[in-house]
């Protein structure tokens, strides 16, 4: 009898789990947030709102300061939000947050490693915060860019920095990758490494990517949707497809993305 | 949380030059309390700043995690809170376990001056007196609770400026005390301390509390939100 209820207390558990698999990546709606400098002013996060389902790549574009790495922050909720509502994978940040955060993995200019430790030994360490750390992967991955296990963190290159921290995020299998600004300071070669490891983490359908870059060569290889955000307002969300058709169609040419973003900044002022 | 617990735990077992010198003040610190009952109040109280030392050395190894980076060829110590938040958890788990830690080390250095009072009372004999002891607790109290503000509601980037203050301020508040400490007797010295430690633990606790809610308020996208909507 008992063993039958606990049958079905596993199975309601597996339901459950399912259901929140259907869920999309990330549901952000009404987002808003201001901040005020003394001599600049208020910059304003205005209603930003967008849904992005399993299996896709986002390619987020944007001038510099238009408020890019502020919505990635408010979705890692290392920024608060004055307004609205995040959802990751199903959970709703504001009363889930650990289990939200547990499925985002970041590659960004926020992110350190124990600087006078290994790399294995950051991955022990700092993979204790993941439940599902895979130490077997993150090692295969750091070969897969040829960095070392054995290398110690504090002597790393900014391009080396950048592979281990995708090399960390990519190990605890997280649903949702947030890229701030990663291939900036990578060579051609290592990008394209970086962007077909990205590209065979999409095929299961299980993980869905926010890209954000100036460099727009990269998204016009891998993104299936595209953002772009100005003063701090999200001008468009839509595949990238269907935005290359409509430009086409508007203007009459087909347009690059770093050409869209250019002519859409040269209006704007 | 558990595993959470851990992972903490190994970073604060990174910040090994810190826990040494801190262990080495804790333990010049015990050898010093063996001779509290001999000395008179000013003794007890310099001893006891000591101890606070310690206490401070430890509670930085948890604050400020072993992650540094260089810029312009300044080394720029990650702040734990920064870590974490990056690393998925929650600031209401991060500010829960940071409340834990401070109090274990409260605890386990008032636990100390306690126990090594059996001892001191054997070395003193005679002139021995529990308001040594008093005083001792009162003067490490009011100051681990004037501590919690600095460490709770400072953003950390400016932590290393506000704690410089923040000692010249414990500097002073107990340093004033030390003409007073060599005019009394201990007895009279705890007499004048208590009301002003009473004063301290509230607004520590006041303190820590303001920041528990803000961190609800933050992640919840404002304090009377229901899941995030307003």
């Amino acid at each position: 009898m008992q063993k039958q209820v606990q049958n079905e207390e596993y199975s309601s558990a597996d339901i459950r789990e399912a259901e929140r698999l259907l869920c999309p990546a990330v549901r952000v709606q009404g987002l808003e947030k201001s901040f005020f400098h003394f001599g600049e002013g208020t910059f304003r996060i205005k209603d930003i709102s967008f849904t992005l389902e399993r299996g896709y790549m986002l390619g987020l574009i944007g001038r510099n300061g238009a408020g890019k790495s502020t919505l990635l922050r408010m979705i890692m909720q290392t920024l608060p939000r004055k307004k609205g509502l995040i959802e990751i994978g199903g959970y709703d940040v504001a009363t889930h947050t650990a289990e939200a955060k547990k499925l985002i993995g970041y590659v960004g200019e926020d992110f350190h490693f124990l600087s006078n430790d290994t790399l294995r030994e950051n991955g022990r360490v700092l993979g204790l915060f993941y439940p599902e750390f895979d130490m077997h992967r993150y090692t295969e991955l750091l070969n897969y860019f040829e960095l070392g296990a054995e290398k110690v963190a504090g002597r790393l290159s900014k391009g080396e920095t950048t592979k281990a921290q995708l090399a960390f995020a990519l190990a605890h299998k997280p649903e949702l990758l947030l890229l701030d600004e990663p291939t900036g300071g990578l060579d051609p070669v290592v990008r394209r490494e970086f962007l077909n490891v990205l590209q065979s983490e999409l095929i299961d359908e299980r993980m869905s990517i926010i890209f954000s870059t100036h460099i727009t060569e990269d998204l016009d290889k891998v993104a299936d949707y595209v953002a772009m955000i100005e003063k701090g307002t999200l001008l468009f969300f839509e595949s990238k497809e269907e935005l290359m058709e409509r430009l086409t169609k508007e203007t009459g040419e087909r347009l690059s993305l770093k050409q869209l973003m250019v002519r859409l900044c040269k209006e704007d002022k | 949380m558990k595993q959470y617990i851990k992972a903490e735990f190994e970073l604060f077992k990174k910040q090994k030059g810190v826990l040494i010198g801190g262990g080495f003040i804790l333990f010049l610190f015990a050898f010093l309390l063996l001779f509290s009952g001999v000395g008179n109040a000013f003794y007890c109280a310099a001893v006891t700043v000591l101890g606070c030392i310690a206490y401070v050395f430890f509670v930085v190894a948890t604050f400020l995690s072993p992650a540094s980076h260089w810029e312009n060829r300044r080394k720029i110590i990650i702040p734990t809170e920064q870590m974490v938040l990056l690393l998925g958890e929650s600031e209401r788990t991060y500010i829960k376990i940071k409340m834990i830690a401070c109090g274990l080390f409260y605890l386990a250095i008032l636990g100390e001056i306690t126990i090594l009072q059996v001892p001191a009372a054997f070395i003193a004999g005679k002139q021995y007196s529990l308001w040594g002891f008093g005083l001792e607790v009162l003067i490490f109290t009011a100051v681990v609770f004037l501590g919690l503000t600095v460490l709770f509601l400072v953003p950390l980037r400016v932590f290393s400026y506000v704690i410089i203050g923040w000692c010249g301020m414990v500097g002073g508040f107990v340093g004033g005390y030390f003409g007073v400490f060599a005019e009394g007797t201990k007895a009279q010295v705890f007499e004048r301390f208590w009301l002003k430690t009473v004063f301290c633990v509230g607004i520590g606790i006041v303190s820590v509390l303001f920041r528990w809610l803000r961190a609800i308020g933050r992640e919840r996208g404002g304090f009377f939100v229901k899941n995030g909507e307003k």
